[in-house]
């Protein structure tokens, strides 16, 4: 644990505790800028666009299908599981999902 | 990575300028496949019942906001860690706590059934036994280091390794045992939020999102971005897989929801409201995909229909952001934390036997009111 997160905790730690309704931040608000910044030096600016032109040649070499057929089979997983979802079927009214041995499964 | 020199007729302006071709070309790609939308597919399909889904247990203990929660694989336990420094174990048929083990980082980020990740950059793997008195937190493990906090983390099928997300910007993979660092995946430009595993029948990949508005899918075996997603105008907080692992969700601060399919390689539905103006933090699916849950920072879930586009139903009762939500490994009930430092479970009843219910309970009430009409006449 470096000393710079040492220094940070701590004030944070006692914010939260005296104001809780004080806005409250989340760790990718504070402890780092929201962007990488590359190295300045034209070498390593040449290397990442060309490994960043790389990626994206490999992107647009990818395999694709038809929305409308993958729509189709995402549409016939949904249906064909329909069944066995509790949450979209329920269980029992009454009775406690987490009890052993389970009830009969709903069909 | 050695600096090569500048190959013959590339400069600077013209690896840009091929990088911009190439990403026109790329949406063409992707446009030329898109010929029609998935709500529109879906046309057909029944609409939903009415849901019944209501929270049916509150999980009290916490001391401060609940940050992270899991659900064990036997479907019945629950772990939740929370900004008090504490994870604790629950048992969600008999609300008790099981263990409760207290940590020496209040800001516990993520936890899945077992390994606990969060500001000090080291991701810990805690073995949990049924013998209460062992002190269970000096048998702690450190197993990952990142040189940024670590916002999420993943055991893989197999048990043996863990798949972290950092502030850092890449993901690793660590042998638990060993500890060592078997992958790492570069790619993303700013803080990784979030990942999640495809299910084992589909594979070696997983996906990731991040600050940088972009869901990367990744092969674990070589640490190459395969697929990449830029379609959300703010950071994304949350990705999960389909269940059949065809697709993937994500949930993010510009309080949309977004569907992306891999195999068309592209967004196949967004999920949002006019009247859903916060980010959303959290998501989670339904057992057979077909619902979407969805934890916002306006304090509701929000269940999406994943086929038609729609809202099926909100869920209310969480009295501050609602941090995570969790659909339980049989699908039976959905877990949701907050940082109102409550978990609550919610589970569907059967709308047929609903009615019943409520006719039997209207019968109790007109009895009553007639021996009540009866007992004030006399």
């Amino acid at each position: 644990l470096t000393p710079l997160f040492n220094v940070v905790l701590i004030p944070i730690h006692k914010i939260t505790k005296e104001t809780s309704f004080s806005p409250f931040f989340l760790p990718k608000d504070i402890f780092s800028p929201k962007t990488i910044t590359n190295n300045m030096t034209s070498n390593s600016n040449l290397s990442n666009m060309r490994r960043l032109v790389e990626q994206l040649k490999l992107e647009a070499s990818v395999e694709r299908i038809k929305v409308s057929q993958a729509a189709a089979e995402l549409q016939q997983y949904c249906l064909q599981n329909a069944g066995k979802d509790a949450l979209l079927v329920g269980v029992p009214t009454g009775s406690n999902p987490f009890r052993e041995p389970r009830s009969c499964a709903i069909v | 990575m050695a600096c090569q020199g500048l190959q013959k007729g590339e400069t600077l302006e013209s690896l840009k300028r091929e990088s911009e071709t190439l990403k026109k070309k790329l949406e063409e790609e992707r446009n030329k496949l898109n010929d029609v939308e998935l709500h529109q597919v879906a046309e057909k399909v029944e609409v939903l019942s009415a849901l019944s889904i209501k929270t049916r247990r509150v999980l009290k203990g916490h001391g401060n906001k609940v940050l992270c929660m899991d659900w064990c694989k036997d479907k019945r336990r629950m772990v939740s860690s929370s900004q008090d420094g504490k994870v604790i174990v629950w048992d969600a048929f008999t609300l008790n706590k099981e263990h409760g083990v207290p940590l020496p980082c209040t800001w516990v980020l993520a936890c899945a059934y077992a390994p606990l990740s969060g500001l000090d950059n080291k991701c810990s793997v805690i073995p949990l036994s049924l013998d209460k008195n062992e002190n269970l937190a000096a048998k702690k493990k450190s197993v990952a280091m990142h040189t940024n906090y670590v916002s999420g983390c993943s055991f893989t099928n197999s048990d043996m390794q863990l798949l972290t997300s950092s502030g850092d910007g890449t993901c690793a993979l660590w042998d638990v045992e060993s500890g060592q660092l078997l992958q790492s995946f570069h790619g993303h430009t700013a803080d990784v939020l979030s990942l999640d595993l495809a299910p084992s029948e589909t594979g070696n990949t997983f996906v990731s999102g991040g600050c940088d508005m972009k869901a990367n899918v990744w092969d674990m075996r070589s640490g190459q971005n395969i697929q990449s997603f830029e379609s959300h105008e703010s950071d994304i907080n949350c990705v999960k897989y389909y269940p059949s692992g065809d697709a993937f969700a994500s949930a993010s601060d510009d309080a949309t929801c977004r569907f992306y399919d891999l195999r068309a390689d592209r967004e196949v539905a967004v999920y949002q409201k006019d009247s859903i103006i916060f980010g959303a933090s959290t998501c989670d699916f339904s057992l057979s995909g077909r619902l979407l849950f969805a934890g916002y920072n306006d304090y509701t879930i929000n269940v999406w229909d994943v086929l038609k586009g729609t809202r099926a139903t909100i869920l209310f009762g969480h009295e501050n952001r609602v941090s995570r939500v969790r659909v339980s490994p049989d699908g039976t009930a959905l877990g949701s934390a907050s940082w109102d430092s409550t978990l609550r479970v919610s589970w569907s009843f059967s709308t047929g036997s609903n009615y019943i219910f409520r006719f039997i309970k209207l019968l109790f009430w007109v009895n009553s009111r007639l021996v009540l009409e009866f007992t004030v006449a006399f």
